[in-house]
């Protein structure tokens, strides 16, 4: 949801929703916990890939895999053998698809130990990890069921909820 | 123009003491033609940020309710009230912010890094003191003393941490203020002896009531009658109100002067009740009144 804010007030040159959304982001950075979960929807992963996103888009500065480090050995805690769910919502799926993000921007060996991307990668055959790849961060996410002009009353969520809107119409 | 910022709280608990002195102070800005006010109304019962005129005219930003009011709660209040501002006033127009609650503290500091002209008027309506220890100020002065001056049990060192904190906390509000305002003399002299608030930045402006119309004036049919003397209590049925302490001493006062008799209006905690065991006939508990009959 602050994604989607921070990205909405970029493109609307509203500075003032840019500070408030800020703030909520590093609010949010400083609360990053290992019980989270590390699906894309609700967890780790899916805090990794809207940091790398504020980075692409210039919301975010200075050193990638130092800011994300905290987030990474969070990441790190979890053993991907004793994981069954592959989704990428909720799942394994969802680390595989920040790793592949994090591979783009060359920070990926730093911060995981190859015996975790082994452990991680062997979870899952070459084509269902081409298909990850080349998922969009939109397919990821569930569309809401509603119509944008009756978000009111309805989730806020990024996946199926009226931030989903907001981040389509900002990318 | 001055574009005259009040910050209120819609919820049921405030409808009582601040909401009444809410409204109060929009009734004396009415008549002032320089003065627009703006009602920044939080813990409203709408669905989502709203811009609404009530039946008198005045304009209220209505901010839906949150369970709490921390930093990003009113970091969001700070966006909504700058973007109105930045929408509706002019560089010409003088800005003043109202506060009534010491917990808006960190709102006023983000209005006043934006706006650095704007005035800060704050109205110190409670202070936490004085509920943990039911307005006993002496001996919050005793607990607030430095410790070698006084040997301090390990529950009260506890509880000098909690006044303290609470005094800091109140205090970020006296020092961003231009103006505070004190209900009474009472609440101005702890003002000036234990927030170090500066005595020229403080002034006392009790609590009023309009009255509007002459017949505000004839008393309720219930209590016409010409042998007693009435005394009335309006607020919540509640420990820190003193309600207690006011029943008790009305027993004082009336085995003295047996013509007396109190009305109670209020709701809240009826157990208080137990305390007219014996001159139950000389207290009325009326409940809680609509502010037309009232």
């Amino acid at each position: 949801m602050i994604v989607s804010l921070l990205l909405f007030a970029q493109k609307t040159d509203d500075d003032l929703l840019l500070d408030l959304s800020q703030t909520f982001l590093y609010d949010a950075f400083e609360k990053v916990d290992w019980s989270y979960g590390i699906g894309l929807e609700r967890g780790l992963s899916g805090i990794g890939c809207a940091a790398l996103l504020l980075y692409k888009k210039g919301l975010m500065t200075g050193d990638l895999a130092e800011t994300l480090a905290d987030l990474d050995k969070n990441i790190i805690k979890y053993s991907p053998r004793g994981i069954a769910d592959k989704s990428v919502r909720s799942g394994l799926g969802g680390v595989v698809f920040y790793m592949e993000k994090r591979k783009e921007t060359g920070t990926l060996s730093a911060s995981f130990p190859s015996s975790f991307l082994e452990e991680l990668y062997s979870a899952f055959t070459a084509s269902e990890v081409e298909t990850i790849r080349q998922m969009t961060l939109l397919q990821c996410l569930r569309k809401p069921a509603f119509e944008r002009a009756d978000y009111q009353g309805q989730s806020t969520c990024l996946s199926g909820g009226s931030a989903y809107y907001l981040l389509a119409e900002s990318l | 123009m001055i574009r005259y910022f009040i910050f209120n709280n819609q919820s049921p608990a405030a409808a009582y003491g601040i909401g009444t002195y809410v409204a109060q102070l929009a009734r004396c800005l009415d008549g002032m033609a320089r003065v627009a006010p703006v009602f920044v109304d939080t813990q409203a019962l709408v669905p989502e940020v709203s811009e609404r005129r009530d039946e008198a005219g005045r304009m209220h930003i209505e901010v839906p309710m949150s369970l709490v009011e921390d930093y990003s709660f009113l970091s969001c209040v700070f966006y909504f009230v700058s973007r109105w501002i930045d929408e509706n006033c002019s560089s010409a127009d003088e800005i003043v912010f109202h506060f009534n609650y010491s917990q808006h503290a960190p709102l006023a500091y983000m209005l006043k890094e934006r706006y650095f002209k704007a005035k800060i008027i704050y109205t110190v309506h409670y202070q936490l003191w004085s509920f943990v220890l039911r307005g006993d100020y002496a001996r919050f002065k005793t607990l607030l003393s430095p410790a070698s001056e006084t040997n301090f049990t390990k529950e009260e060192e506890m509880l000098r941490e909690e006044l303290r904190a609470s005094v800091e906390e109140e205090r970020r509000m006296l020092l961003i203020a231009n103006k505070a305002i004190a209900l009474s003399r009472f609440t101005e002299n702890v003002l000036v002896e234990c927030y170090d608030t500066d005595a020229s930045k403080v002034s006392v402006v009790p609590n009023v009531v309009h009255e509007e119309k002459e017949e505000d004036r004839l008393p309720l049919k219930s209590f016409q009658d010409e042998q007693k003397r009435y005394l009335l209590y309006v607020g919540r049925l509640d420990e820190n109100k003193g309600i207690r302490q006011l029943l008790r001493a009305f027993r004082r006062i009336h085995e003295r002067h047996p013509e007396t008799h109190l009305i109670v209006v209020g709701e809240g905690d009826f157990s208080v009740m137990s305390e007219t065991d014996g001159i139950w006939e000389a207290v009325t508990f009326t409940g809680r009144m609509a502010k037309e009959s009232l």
